[in-house]
């Protein structure tokens, strides 16, 4: 084994950002050795900081042996990338500060988008970490940082860095440009090969004195057709650097536990001063209770109330609670409306059924949302309907500080967070400033100009507090995973709540006496058990999910032996346990569905044209057929059956919001069906799709 | 909600907040059978597989956590 007297780059990197002259220095050396591992093919799949040492003979490349083992793990599986990347990034050291104990992702920082959907790494992966090793080098900061791994991963996918030249204006445009391409999200568009991008830093570097020395001023006076140019430039690097400035000298978000117990939230408010807290919540397994706290301190205590849970503080310090939980959504509770002072007392009800509230500014009239079999409403005062619609939910309706308009989430499915943010006048003139697939909270901001709510732009729960105007102007506050927003108080604190929920698995399998636990990683799903009960398959969300942006399926016998990974997306095992069903709700017309075998055979795709995403897979009982939810690149959804053997989707019926189940016979399909809290069975036929 | 022993029964799942309650419904007869009651809060039975007898069966079950926070310097 070599020895090598030096430092690391992340030694280095500690001091300061090295000189632009240095960093191509060390970028060509790094390509060099890149080059030379391409040309054996090698992946080097964990080019970091921490392992390019820099000696007197040049920057060296560390950790070859590693990646060997990495590329060998590939062979079977396609979670392999991320399980070996764990493995990899597991070595906590002071330069990983993102690492957690216990988690199974180590630090991603130079992760390359695929290899955190685990999806295969070839050479441009090791390009994608060269681009965030350069950037960090010029920029003097992370191409991409996080506040937990999950943040991280979300911005690798999804976000580009901040241009190194808003940060560092003298670098020149070509080095940002190969950082650029190398940190491309597609492999596709990234330099293919570290010569081309040792070619591009060489390049870089010959012309550099040119970039970054002045010329001495005594003998290149700049002539008068130049100094508005001259002046020009000057002023842009005056404004960049006063950008700069302001955004560093902008704090970071400070985060404050309250709740400090293991349980789960359903509500919480701010006092009218802005001084005390009162949240209510299922802690360490008792029933729902408030509790109050004031701001900055680790104590609280239960206001008393059995049962309850708050949902809004009058400017007199008046709590509105629900007395009773009715569950109107996931962790958001209505139920029997009643008051009583934050300083104590008996509860004084109200109304019974009442879905949401809050308080007019005037401290004496409440705003309630009902929900009937007419559809919710929004009553002001009580009795009196400013807003209705036919099906759906309200959420969180808040009052302008003036109280001229109310804001509130319109979700127009029960059961399901997806929706709008609307705004209504007292006329009852609606707006909607914002739609989502998300929507989990909402606030008014101190001055009452923009609107803070807790949602997000992809799939899955609220990611990001956005503030938007009246007007429909949003912008960025925060992104934090899965959050919901409660209140902003006088002095700007935002009360939010980090959720998390996670599934496990118990069965009874052949052999039990009785039912145990029988999950696999930390968020798993049952998605198929074959007919003797000996093969189960079954979803892995939770983490997995956050990083690949999808389940990953498994199927496991059930006398305890050990998960194999079938692939991304959903499965079901066949009821001979021959067999298993795979394919993903993310539209993607190049992944038909596909069959895979569990003993000896080759995978085969399933015809599917014109079908783009597929979900609640299915076997029949004799399994000839499988049965799915799909949907059509149109975009609607439907239930679809096919036979395994041969031939195209048959489409049964639309995909309604009520629930379905097959039974096929011999010409015609039993459909027994849930609508409106009454079962049905239809009959029905398939026909060709397409 | 499934079709269960051969098809001559559905199986029809009720969340009830704190626990599942399966009932067993005679196609023929419309006679309702409780079968299991299941100590879960979850909502939907996509969560739940059985063998087409019942015999074995497996089910998830969720587990919410909360952490409330106050955050300062937002803008």
């Amino acid at each position: 084994m070599e020895y090598l007297e030096g430092e690391t780059l992340a030694d280095r990197l500690r001091k300061g950002p090295p000189p632009l002259k240095e960093s191509l220095k060390v970028g060509i050396e790094v390509c060099e050795a890149l080059e030379a591992a391409q040309r054996a093919g090698i992946v080097h799949r964990d080019l970091k900081p921490g392992n390019i040492m820099l000696t007197k003979n040049g920057a060296k490349l560390m950790d070859f042996g590693l990646a060997k083992a990495a590329v060998t793990g590939l062979s079977s599986a396609a979670s392999a990338p991320l399980l070996s990347a764990a493995r990899t990034m597991s070595e906590a050291t002071p330069m990983s500060p993102l690492t957690s104990a216990g988690t199974v992702i180590g630090t991603i920082q130079y992760m390359s988008p695929e290899q955190i959907e685990g999806k295969e790494a070839d050479a441009r992966s090791d390009l994608f970490a060269l681009g965030a090793v350069l950037y960090e080098m010029a920029a003097g900061k992370r191409a991409f940082e996080g506040k937990s791994q999950i943040s991280l991963a979300s911005a690798i996918l999804e976000k580009d860095p901040e241009p190194i030249r808003m940060l560092k204006p003298l670098t020149p445009a070509a080095f940002e440009r190969v950082v650029s391409s190398c940190l491309a999200k597609n492999p596709e568009d990234r330099f293919q090969n570290a010569h081309d991008v040792k070619l591009e830093l060489e390049w870089i570097a010959k012309d550099l004195p040119q970039l970054t020395e002045p010329r001495p001023s005594a003998t290149a006076k700049p002539s008068s057709q130049w100094l508005p140019w001259t002046v020009a430039a000057a002023v842009v690097l005056l404004a960049a650097a006063a950008l700069l400035l302001a955004r560093r000298e902008q704090p970071a978000p400070r985060y404050t536990d309250v709740s400090f117990r293991e349980g789960t939230l359903l509500g919480a408010r701010f006092s009218h001063d802005g001084q005390t807290i009162v949240f209510s919540g299922r802690w360490e397994g008792r029933p729902t209770e408030i509790s109050v706290a004031r701001v900055g301190s680790q104590d609280w205590r239960p206001l008393g109330i059995p049962e309850a849970d708050v949902a809004a503080i009058s400017s007199s310090d008046e709590l509105a609670v629900f007395l009773g939980c009715e569950e109107v959504f996931l962790l958001n509770c209505g139920g029997t409306l009643a008051t009583v002072n934050l300083a104590g007392g008996s509860p004084r009800t109200l109304a019974e059924h009442v879905a949401q509230v809050d308080w007019h500014p005037d401290g004496k009239r409440l705003l309630i949302s009902v929900s009937s079999p007419d559809g919710p409403r929004l009553e002001f005062p009580p009795g009196h309907v400013l807003y209705q619609q036919k099906a759906g939910w309200f959420g969180h309706p808040r009052f302008s500080p003036n109280g001229s308009m109310i804001a509130f989430e319109n979700h127009p499915i029960s059961g399901n967070d997806d929706g709008e943010v609307d705004l209504l006048d007292m006329n009852g003139k609606r707006s909607v400033l914002f739609q989502s697939t998300s929507v989990e909270g909402l606030a008014w901001s101190l001055d009452g100009k923009e609107l803070w709510f807790a949602s997000t732009k992809a799939a899955g729960w609220a990611d990001t507090i956005y503030a938007v105007t009246p007007g429909g102007k949003a912008r960025v506050v925060l992104t934090s995973p899965s959050i919901r927003l409660y209140d902003i108080s006088k002095d700007g604190l935002v009360l939010l709540s980090h959720e998390t929920w996670r599934r496990q698995v118990k069965g009874l399998f052949p052999g039990d006496q009785s039912e145990h636990p029988y999950s696999w990683h930390d968020d798993t799903q049952p998605s198929g058990i074959s007919a003797d009960g000996r093969l189960l398959s079954f979803m892995e969300g939770g983490d997995i999910y956050y990083l690949a942006n999808d389940f990953q399926s498994y199927y496991r016998p059930t006398d305890g032996s050990p998960a194999v990974q079938l692939g991304v997306g959903g499965a079901a095992i066949s009821p001979d346990g021959k067999w298993v069903v795979l394919g993903t709700n993310h539209s993607d017309p190049r992944r038909p569905l596909q069959l895979q075998p569990l003993g000896p055979g080759q995978p085969r795709d399933l015809p599917t044209p014109g079908l783009v995403a597929f979900e609640k897979l299915r076997w029949s009982d004799d399994g000839r057929r499988v049965v799915y939810e799909a949907q059509a690149d149109q975009g609607d959804w439907s239930v679809y059956t096919q036979l395994v053997a041969s031939g195209p989707p048959m489409r049964i019926t639309h995909a309604q919001n009520s629930i379905l189940r097959f039974r096929p016979m011999e010409r015609q399909w039993h459909c027994a069906r849930i609508k409106e809290e009454s079962l049905s069975i239809l009959r029905t036929e398939a026909k060709a799709s397409h | 909600m499934r079709f269960a022993l051969g098809g001559k029964s559905l199986l029809v799942v009720e969340p009830t907040g704190h626990e599942m309650v399966f009932t067993l419904v005679d196609l023929a007869s419309g006679r309702r059978q409780l079968w299991k009651r299941i100590a879960s809060e979850a909502h939907a039975d996509e969560l739940f597989v059985a063998t087409p007898d019942l015999k074995y069966y497996a089910y998830a079950f969720p587990r919410y956590s909360s952490v409330l926070y106050t955050v300062g310097n937002l803008h």
